[in-house]
């Protein structure tokens, strides 16, 4: 019995080994099928909803302060086009220039942390305080400093996207496949090779997701911004829509801001089609 | 080739030795030799492997690879190395995943692309250049993890159980394939693995190892010319040499449980 030891442990693990995979994969089998059945019904649910909201505006009598029509929404965004054109223009000016440097940012401080202990130890408190300011109790005071033209709008968009990518990004530099990592160092790859052909790469799924909470999160602080202390941009009309209850053209606004949302949302889900299709959800 | 000398190590947590793994060990490899390290689970065989490496740096003694250091080895390419778990990259095809190294290397373009197309064909899989590793079985990915390991030609390969996640066939055919493919290159392959017959199969020497901390219970040659076709297997030498390699087995956890 004694002797029979070794490869009785080797089995063992095999068997066990064995049944995990096949655990896993019933396991992911039933996920699969409850959560497109759960898809399936949520599809259902919002149709559902958006039928009885608007059967409800249309047929019963909602003033239209409250909740206007569809039909009136529709024609408010007709009607105000020239001035909705003309204030998304600086809006989507400051969501793209936000984005871009908020997310640079957010990658070379990323690198930074992964990299340098002081940077980790110095850099990363610094963040945490600085996200636990309200963004909306920040803007004045980026105002005061940075003028009243684009440039505090510009920051409040790129400190909002900064925080999620630094966080995931520096997670993601560290998930690179230990196994991977062997075979290059053995094979004596610099740190940078490394960088470059393994750490970057393999963090994509993590900064994709950093760039998905960012985009709509970016939107809502340029609206924000705008809302605060400016003469321009969608949120600016939206601020005065609301102050001169000119409710159809509020949600005209309501409607364009969340177009933008969509669609920052829908683009960066496109260029991860394109830079890194192997990471989206689900790997496949 | 490859000398270890007197290597000991153990685990330690805050310089409190908790778990001692390899006590004295000492070995040669030549040139062109296929060595097996056979032992029990969790007996050190794999840490061994890794400090052959360079990947982990042993507590005492030293580890010679063709006269000098274990860096100057790996800063030559000399040395290789492949898991039981093929560690393709997953956004990168097959062929490109076998073309990394040479990218690490600094191979031009047209060599990489050349030698990694005849390293496909030698490990049986022309065709599937541009399929990604989530697309092969997984015999096949560890087909690619081992001609990956063999583009930059390396004089010393170490192979971690590369073949343990398989079933049983496709673990004996990609045996004899492996065999075929080392079969031209005066490459030296240290094998750890779990399996008796793989030992006996592949290589020219096995060494079977004691439980942890372990130390060598005994060196099995095999006497028989490779390539080795299936036939070996069949042969009375190959169930006697199987035989000796798991009564040094036994008998070296019989050892540990008298010390217990």
């Amino acid at each position: 019995m004694i002797a029979d030891r070794p490869s009785d442990g080797f089995e063992k693990h095999v068997v066990e080994r064995e049944n995990r995979k096949r655990e896993e994969t019933v396991h992911s089998l039933k996920t699969s099928r409850i959560s497109s059945r759960l898809a399936g019904l949520s599809r259902f649910l919002l149709a559902l909803g958006a039928v009885i909201l608007v059967g409800l505006v249309i047929f019963a009598s909602v003033p239209s302060y409250i909740l206007p029509k569809p039909g009136a929404i529709g024609r408010a965004l007709l009607e105000h086009r020239t001035l909705l054109l003309k204030h998304l223009w600086p809006t989507v000016l400051e969501l793209i220039a936000g984005f871009v440097l908020g997310n640079f940012t957010a990658f070379a401080s990323a690198l930074a942390i992964f990299y340098i202990k002081a940077a980790r130890r110095i850099l990363l408190p610094g963040l945490i305080l600085l996200r636990s300011v309200p963004v909306v109790a920040l803007t004045p005071v980026l105002a005061l400093w940075l003028g009243t033209g684009l440039a505090p709008r510009i920051a409040v968009v790129a400190l909002i996207t900064f925080f999620p990518l630094v966080v995931l990004m520096v997670r993601g530099l560290g998930a690179a496949d230990s196994g991977i990592m062997d075979v290059m160092r053995v094979l004596n790859a610099r740190e940078w090779q490394i960088l470059l052909k393994l750490r970057i790469p393999a963090s994509s799924p993590y900064v994709f997701s950093g760039l998905k909470i960012g985009a709509p999160a970016a939107v809502m602080g340029a609206l924000v911004a705008e809302w605060l202390g400016s003469n321009e941009g969608i949120g600016y009309i939206m601020a005065t829509a609301t102050f001169e209850f000119r409710t159809e053209l509020l949600w005209a606004t309501i409607a364009v801001g969340s177009v933008l949302g969509v669609v920052a949302f829908a683009l960066i889900e496109l260029l991860q089609h394109l830079v890194a299709p192997w990471s989206r959800d689900g790997g496949h | 080739m490859l000398e270890v000398t007197h290597v000991s190590h153990e685990y330690s947590v805050r310089g409190r030795t908790v778990l001692p793994i390899l006590r004295d060990l000492s070995f040669r490899a030549s040139r062109g030799e296929i060595l097996s390290l056979i032992g029990p689970s969790a007996c050190g065989k794999s840490t061994l492997l890794r400090i052959i490496a360079g990947l982990v740096q042993p507590r005492a003694g030293s580890v010679v690879v063709e006269g000098g250091s274990i860096a100057s080895a790996r800063k030559s390419h000399a040395i290789s190395m492949v898991f039981q778990d093929p560690a393709l990259v997953p956004w990168r095809s097959t062929l490109a995943n076998v073309m990394m190294p040479g990218e690490i290397s600094g191979f031009d373009a047209k060599t990489r692309r050349r030698k990694s197309v005849e390293l496909l064909e030698l490990v049986g899989l022309s065709g599937f250049e541009n399929f990604e590793p989530k697309q092969l079985s997984g015999g096949m990915r560890q087909r690619a993890a081992i001609a990956r390991s063999l583009l930059l030609e390396p004089r010393l390969l170490l192979m971690d159980e590369p073949l343990g996640a398989l079933d049983q066939l496709t673990r004996e055919r990609l045996q004899t394939d492996l065999l075929t493919a080392l079969s031209p290159s005066s490459c030296t392959v240290i094998l750890v693995t779990h399996d008796i017959s793989e030992a006996v199969f592949m290589s020219d020497r096995v060494m079977v190892l004691t439980p942890a901390p372990a130390s060598i219970a005994g060196m099995i040659e095999v006497h028989s010319p490779r390539p080795r076709g299936e036939s070996f297997r069949t042969t009375k030498s190959f169930f006697g040499l199987c035989c000796a390699v798991r009564e040094l087995l036994q008998s070296g956890g019989a050892t540990r449980d008298k010390i217990e």
